[in-house]
């Protein structure tokens, strides 16, 4: 044989190990995953249910084969419960809850208890999938690379401009599309599969889908064609211009060489990985897009499962262990793809080194990956050229000594230390902000978020949180309209909607007179002055009467007068104590006026106008007879107007101003509060982890791979519907999830390289402890890279409680964005009433988008490769 | 890298258009949607794309250095 043939049977032979060993690791991570999900499910015992069913369809289809035929009728019961008995044993219940769960897992994993309807979904998410990543895989190309050949055109900068927006998911483009193209324009469906009339023909069957499918598609390609445009059309920009392939052309090496070797080799894993986190991020928001565009696939069926009554445990813990294959699969050919671009990737030697510099290598270009898994969304952050240049960088800014002045006092928690630290921290944060000043698009973000900031405070300061409580969690408000729009959109009208008119007796602003009578009855009067500058109409014209007497019930007579003194008697009768008088829901007066609409009657005058209302003044005269010396009568009118407040209200009347207020503090603490515990916690676990090395570490490394295959939007559904109501529960379930995710790898791999300075050696030289290398030495190093993960992460954070919320879960009194927008969209929100899911939806992105602008220029001023471009 | 731009993309097209005829035809009820055909309706499209984006960056980058 000649030696080439051999080098190349030693390669396959490689390569094959290589896959079969990531194979067997994936299948084994995978297996965790379940596992964890199945022990999650299975603490309500939920999936022994499962099984308890399965055996009951057992029994009673042995039942009606005559099993128990033969057997006399008063031993029936007692062999039928003895069967039962031996088929528990035997399945398994009779074990430990936790090597029950290992059976479990088994079982899931073999998608046993998968029905028919996984199946049939499964294939409409596949098309969803298979169309809208293709249109972004090549629109995206195109565009990046069209872009780095016009570097610093007009339609480059908009791009550039336009990136953050791809860090909202999918369904808030969604929502915004639906809002468009559905419900204002009436150009496409909104929702569904299906037309009313289905196509007789194939063809026809087919161009309903692709009309049904024209905006999730849309959707999914905008929550990313941005982000990746950036991306690569950044990559494309630098990758040509690094040192070392400067140095190869100064050898001489072919041009075609260069570019296999040392362009594109190095290059290509990143665009890839790019794309697969992308991909990847799919099967984690499907599920909110789903529900929303209502197609038919997975991501529904899901929901479906958790929220029905009863629950169906096998449906969902069979859902969940699809989205860890797929997951799982992902990854598998992710790496055979890296070992066909560089086969270095599955060479032995090559693996012994991945495990000491995650940057390099296939394991390596995972750990990006994580950061679209963990999180709904995130922005493209190159978190390995951070770290490279981060020594550089960070000294020229000053950042790396006030972090580390600033975190070992925090770490010794030396209170003098911690206030000199403070100072040089401000003043270090100045020479930052300095350097962020630089970047417009930055100055816009921090705007945004001091706005946000101020939002917060004025919400906690001046609408107490029990005020906000007890206001939302009443089922109407009845001082407020219904669905009216903010007060603010008459700016923009000629004809002006009528805002709400609230007059009543006890304040003053209605008028009242008494006149006696000898026989001890009086006759009360109360006028209300109506001004009402309007052509609209108002939403009804309410009048609250609050009486007081003994036996006899007050008479009262409605008299309408009209700007032109023209009087109209609405109603007369008899009243309780309390009593509401509507004048839309008056049947009697609707026949009095021939059926015509009361509002419109009392309102419009022919001569003037025979469709709008007339502006002028109105009254009400209430007349009322009261037969008792010591009763009396007050009233409150209601002229419910069309426009309300800042915010309009919703359904119940309540004022939307308070939960868009309370929402911003509900916001930034999700998203500030969860990037804070995930940033910290990764920091620390990977510090652990890197110093002691070890067991240790790689104990904290298969967690994190673990951690890849589990569907963690998933599980948090299932624990809020199984385990806890409380969202808060589930926001730190993920926040675990998430600490095992990117942050981890990240903090690792710098860890690995501080722990060899030479600083460190000296440390241990001189006896410093474990715990001190690690408080005093590692930690503070790694502050600098701290700042801009966080950043990163809070939108991440932002838009997952938004999107739990949009599937209903969520804090069950406190209002937030995601919570209005729910409701809003399950009352018909977009079927007219705009602002009510626009609103919260607009500070959402706005939310997202700030942090997501100061971080790309955090990104760019950390990152120098960046600086140019 | 064994495979030119050229092999790469002809593969990932062949990939993707396997990937996205199967879930219509299963849609269409054309042939039974399956376990098996789901799968590897999703493997072929990830990979077909995966070799779709390194042949056009490949590719382009060809070209972009011939004078």
């Amino acid at each position: 044989m000649a030696q080439t043939d051999i080098v190349t049977v030693n390669a396959r032979g490689r390569l094959g190990r290589y896959l079969i060993r990531r194979t067997l690791t994936l299948l084994l991570t995978l297996a965790v995953g379940v596992y964890l999900a199945v022990v999650v499910a299975n603490l309500g015992g939920y999936v022994d249910e499962i099984i308890r069913a399965n055996i009951d369809e057992g029994l009673n289809a042995m039942g009606r084969g005559g099993y128990f035929g033969n057997i006399p009728e008063e031993d029936r019961e007692r062999v039928f419960e003895e069967t039962r008995a031996q088929m528990e044993e035997a399945a398994g219940l009779s074990q430990p809850f936790l090597l029950r769960c290992l059976r479990w897992t088994y079982s899931a994993m073999k998608f046993e208890w998968a029905t028919p309807a996984i199946w049939d979904a499964l294939p409409y998410t596949l098309l969803l999938f298979a169309i809208a990543v293709v249109i972004l895989l090549f629109a995206s190309l195109a565009m990046s690379l069209l872009l780095s050949l016009r570097y610093g055109s007009l339609i480059d900068r908009l791009m550039v401009a336009l990136s953050p927006i791809s860090a909202a998911p999918s369904w808030v483009h969604g929502i915004i599309l639906i809002a468009i193209f559905a419900s204002g324009l009436h150009w496409l469906p909104w929702g569904g599969l299906y037309d009313i009339e289905i196509p007789a023909t194939r063809l026809g069957y087919i161009l309903m889908i692709v009309r049904h499918m024209v905006l999730p598609v849309t959707a999914i390609f905008l929550s990313a064609f941005f982000t990746l445009v950036y991306t690569w059309r950044t990559f494309f920009l630098i990758h040509a211009e690094e040192d070392y392939v400067e140095v190869a052309r100064a050898k001489g090496l072919p041009g075609r060489l260069i570019e296999q070797r040392y362009i594109l080799r190095p290059g290509l894993s990143f665009v890839i990985t790019n794309f697969a986190l992308m991909v990847l991020a799919f099967w984690q928001t499907n599920i909110a897009l789903e529900v929303y565009f209502d197609w038919p696939g997975i991501g529904r069926l899901y929901m479906a499962a958790v929220q029905m009554r009863g629950y169906s445990p096998s449906m969902v813990i069979s859902l969940m262990t699809l989205f860890a294959y797929l997951m799982a699969l992902s990854f598998f050919l992710l790496d055979v793809v890296y070992v066909l671009i560089d086969p270095r990737v599955g060479a032995a030697k090559q693996q012994a080194n991945l495990s000491l510099n995650p940057w390099k290598g296939s394991r390596a270009r995972l750990h990006g990956m994580l950061s679209r898994v963990g999180q709904v969304r995130l922005p493209e952050v190159n978190f390995g050229g951070w770290w490279r240049l981060m020594g550089r960088t960070a000294s020229e800014l000053d950042l790396t000594s006030w972090l580390q002045a600033m975190g070992g006092a925090l770490l010794k928690l030396d209170v003098t230390g911690w206030a000199r630290a403070t100072g040089r921290w401000l003043g270090g944060a100045w020479r930052w902000l300095k350097q962020l000043r630089r970047f417009p698009s930055a100055i816009l973000g921090m705007m945004i978020i001091l706005m946000l900031l101020v939002m917060s405070a004025y919400a906690m300061i001046f609408v107490p949180y029990d005020q906000v409580v007890a206001h939302w969690r009443l089922s109407s408000v009845e001082s407020l309209p219904e669905k009216a729009m903010p007060a603010w959109t008459n700016l923009f009208r000629r004809n002006k909607l009528p805002e709400t008119q609230i007059l009543d007796t006890q304040d003053g602003t209605a008028s009242k007179q008494s006149t006696d009578f000898i026989d001890g009855s009086r006759e009360v009067t109360l006028t209300y002055e109506i001004d009402y500058p309007y052509t609209g109409f108002p939403q009804d014209v309410v009048v609250d009467f609050s009486a007081t007497y003994e036996a006899k019930h007050p008479y009262i007579v409605l008299t309408w007068i009209r700007p032109d003194g023209s009087e109209t008697e609405l109603a007369s009768f008899t009243i309780t104590s309390a009593k509401r008088y509507l004048v839309s829901q008056d049947e009697r007066l609707v026949r009095r006026l021939d059926s015509r609409e009361p509002l419109h009657a009392l309102f419009i005058n022919p001569e003037k106008s025979p469709t709008d209302a007339e502006a002028g003044q109105y009254q009400l005269r209430v007349s009322a007879f009261l037969f008792e010396p010591e009763a009396d009568l007050d009233a409150k009118l209601f002229v419910y107007g069309q426009v309300y407040g800042m915010g309009g209200t919703d359904l119940n009347r309540r004022d939307l101003w308070l939960g868009l207020l309370w929402g911003a503090p509900a916001a930034l603490g999700v998203g500030l509060g969860g990037a804070v515990i995930t940033s910290v916690a990764s920091m620390l676990l990977a510090a652990v982890g890197a110093w002691y090395g070890g067991w240790v570490d790689s104990f904290v490394q298969r967690l994190a791979e673990v951690n890849l295959t589990l569907p963690m939007l998933p599980i948090g559904i299932m624990v809020y519907f199984l385990l806890s109501k409380n969202i808060w529960v589930i926001l730190l379930v993920i926040v675990v999830f998430t600490v095992f995710g990117a942050p981890l790898k990240t903090y690792r791999a710098a860890f690995l390289q501080v722990k060899e300075l030479p600083y460190i050696e000296a440390a241990q030289a001189y006896g410093a402890g474990n715990g001190r290398i690690i408080r005093s030495y590692l930690l503070p190093r790694i502050l600098p890279v701290l700042v801009p993960q966080l950043v990163a992460l809070v939108p991440g954070f932002i838009f997952l409680e938004a999107t739990l919320a949009m599937l209903g879960v969520s804090d069950l009194y406190l209002p937030t964005w995601g919570k209005i927008m729910y409701d809003a969209m399950i009352n018909g929100a977009l079927r007219g009433y705009y602002y009510w899911v626009l609103e919260p939806l607009v500070l959402l992105m706005l939310t997202g988008v700030a942090f997501a602008l100061v971080g790309l220029a955090l990104d760019r001023i950390l990152n120098p490769r960046l600086r140019a471009v | 890298m064994k495979l030119t731009s050229t092999q790469f993309l002809i593969i990932g097209f062949f990939l993707v258009t396997y990937g996205m005829v199967i879930p219509w035809l299963m849609v269409l009820q054309v042939i039974k949607a399956t376990y098996f055909l789901s799968f590897t309706s999703y493997a072929a499209t990830f990979t077909g794309l995966l070799f779709g984006t390194i042949g056009i960056s490949t590719y382009f980058r060809n070209k972009r250095r011939k004078p």
